[in-house]
């Protein structure tokens, strides 16, 4: 199993002194995270989102953290394939450039929002955004893997192009659909892409995904020129030495980041429509914000607590059949920047050689040590 | 924390309904004919009618409601409503800023029993094939008119209508109490949304509409219960919500 960062990039108020502060707090997680070993870093793309998520323009959050490490590989999760946000040339050239800043390591999420927050700000029609998604995530491989590209469809046309540059991996980055509608993890199987699972389910509901998802990507029609059949669910992170700070201070960051997910209209709530059958991750976020949980022990599947509490439950993931796993570390700064590097820290040392091979093991325990050595004689961290 | 409303309470609650307890008998209404329009509205007029212990949605919309009753333990009755669609915690509600009936008996126990802020005023609702339209005339003259063009079916189950929020004067204080109509739904139908408001000519603050979302309809046997949830305006919701 593989691990990643993932980035909302929400903000507390007052945004001007925080929108800065909590950029460069990420950029250098994610410069750890690097080192520690994780293996990619999300970042989403949301607009209009007061709080939640500031992360407008991941493709230059992403860019800056290709630049700042090297090996890590960077994550869109998601582009928004709606022509209202985006047109599909566009996407496909930040994509390719990126691609070619970070030597190599794009993963390409796509997807189509599900807030009536940004749909109504950009004025796009909810009940095209799925058709969208699907015109646009069969072109942009195309756009990538063609000399020149014309296309005639429903939300775009071009006449034949060069679309540059194209990205240095070959044939193309590896695709990916953000899901948290149910169903949608079946478009993501059945047009050869991974799943990049947003929402917080239960084992059950995601054993249920994961076997539809490996059943329907048997007979699937990619839409690029290969198959990308992983799994990648989104989970919170923070792992302490001792269990109740670990738990209780996880349960704080979920619980911020849920409350400020509850103030935002979806898509389903505000504009009735068969393209968004549920309130997305907000159903089961909106419950577990109002219900206090147990604070010694993390809540079912949940990354927090201590080494072992996060073993248990990443192992839980694994037998479902999940590939990889991203975690959101902070909420509106809930958490302070050194408990955050230490929570990576602690993660890479005790909980990743449980899922590596002896030399992959080994290497992370090795990066975790030395840095945490450093900052113990005060050459580590920021407040 | 996302921002709390900045409502005047004291102010506020020298017009608002003093609730006669909260235990009424639960009203019947089969057949209930609703529109509701959708506008997003200015936020910081809407701030300024939002209790503290809300919050506002992001961005904040109203709905405006016209609902005729052909049966219920008052008579056939038509009301009209201006909501403002808030958070109570994370859970969005439509908090009652006026609403208009065409009846005095019904506005009487709608007041008394559900903490309605509520006046009597010409209501109607009337459909078309391509058009359903809601009014309310106050002394002769349209002050609101909701439209929805162009209907289109949808599934009832579709539709959020979300529960009301009262804000009343209570016996131990000021409360907001939550009402929450079940609905059977019959059918239902979405379309285009359409509104005049003459907000001076209703005597409403706040709700400034600036923007168009949708418009919905719906035929639903309805059942307005007693109500079980009320919320301390003055803290958040989070902490001030409590069971009857």
């Amino acid at each position: 199993m593989k691990f990643g960062v993932f980035y909302e990039l929400s903000v507390p108020r007052p945004f001007d002194v925080n929108e800065r502060l909590v950029y460069e707090r990420a950029l250098e997680q994610v410069r750890l995270a690097d080192e520690l070993g994780f293996d990619q870093v999300w970042a989403v793309e949301h607009h209009f989102l007061e709080e939640y998520s500031h992360c407008s323009a991941p493709e230059l959050f992403l860019t800056a953290c290709a630049a700042q490490t090297e090996r890590i590989r960077v994550g869109h999760g998601i582009v928004t394939c709606v022509p209202e946000f985006n047109h599909p040339i566009r996407i496909a050239e930040r994509a390719a450039v990126l691609d070619i800043i970070s030597g190599g390591r794009l993963e390409m999420g796509t997807g189509r929002s599900a807030t009536w927050t940004e749909l109504g700000g950009f004025q796009a029609n909810p009940d095209d955004t799925k058709k969208s998604w699907d015109e646009f995530v069969h072109a942009i491989p195309k756009m990538w893997t063609q000399e020149r590209y014309s296309h005639e469809g429903q939300f775009f046309s071009m006449p034949s192009r060069a679309v540059l540059p194209k990205p240095i991996q070959k044939p193309h980055p590896p695709l990916w659909v953000a899901v948290s509608s149910p169903g949608t993890e079946d478009d993501a199987a059945d047009r050869g892409m991974g799943c990049l699972g947003v929402n917080f389910t239960s084992f059950a509901e995601q054993e249920r995904k994961v076997e539809s998802y490996r059943r329907r990507i048997q007979n699937c029609d990619p839409v690029g020129d290969f198959v990308n059949d992983q799994l990648n669910t989104v989970n919170f992170l923070f792992c302490h030495d001792d269990s109740e700070v670990g738990v209780s201070t996880g349960r704080k960051m979920m619980g911020q980041f849920q409350y400020m997910a509850g103030q935002l209209d979806m898509a389903k709530e505000v504009y009735p429509t068969r393209a968004y059958l549920t309130a997305g991750l907000l159903a089961s976020a909106r419950k577990r914000a109002s219900s206090p949980g147990d604070l010694k022990e993390p809540p079912e599947g949940i990354a927090v607590g201590n080494p072992e509490q996060i073993v248990r439950e990443l192992k839980k993931w694994e037998a479902t059949g999940v590939d990889r796993v991203s975690f959101l570390l902070n909420a509106a700064e809930t958490i302070p920047q050194d408990q955050v590097l230490a929570s990576l820290r602690l993660f890479a040392a005790e909980v990743m050689p449980h899922f590596a091979d002896d030399s992959a093991a080994e290497q992370s325990r090795a990066a975790a040590a030395q840095p945490a050595a450093m900052a113990a004689v005060g050459g580590g961290g920021a407040g | 924390m996302p921002l709390f409303g900045a409502l005047d309470l004291d102010r506020a609650l020298g017009t608002a309904p003093a609730i006669d307890g909260l235990a009424p008998e639960p009203w019947s209404l089969p057949g209930a004919a609703t529109l509701q329009v959708s506008y997003e509205v200015d936020e910081s007029a809407a701030l300024e009618v939002t209790p503290p212990g809300l919050h506002p949605s992001i961005p904040p919309y109203a709905t405006f409601s016209v609902v005729r009753f052909p049966e219920s333990p008052v008579g056939e009755f038509s009301l009209a409503t201006v909501r403002l669609i808030v958070r109570a915690g994370v859970r969005p509600r439509g908090l009652l800023i006026k609403a208009f009936a065409s009846s005095a008996e019904a506005a009487d126990g709608l007041r008394r029993g559900w903490g309605y802020d509520v006046s009597v005023a010409d209501v109607s609702l009337s459909r078309r094939h391509d058009q359903i339209r809601g009014t309310v005339a106050v002394d002769g003259e349209v002050a609101l008119e909701a439209v929805l063009e162009d209907p289109e079916p949808v599934l009832g189950t579709d539709l959020e209508l979300f529960d009301n929020l009262h804000l009343v004067n209570a016996d131990d204080g000021p409360l907001l109490v939550q009402v929450d109509p079940t609905y059977e739904f019959r059918s239902a139908d979405r379309g285009g949304p359409g509104l005049v408001f003459r907000p001076d000519v209703l005597g409403v603050d706040g709700i400034e509409p600036v923007y168009g979302v949708v418009a919905v309809s719906c035929v639903a046997d309805m059942e307005l219960s007693a109500p079980r949830f009320v919320i301390d305006p003055r803290v958040p919701a989070i902490q001030g919500t409590r069971r009857l």
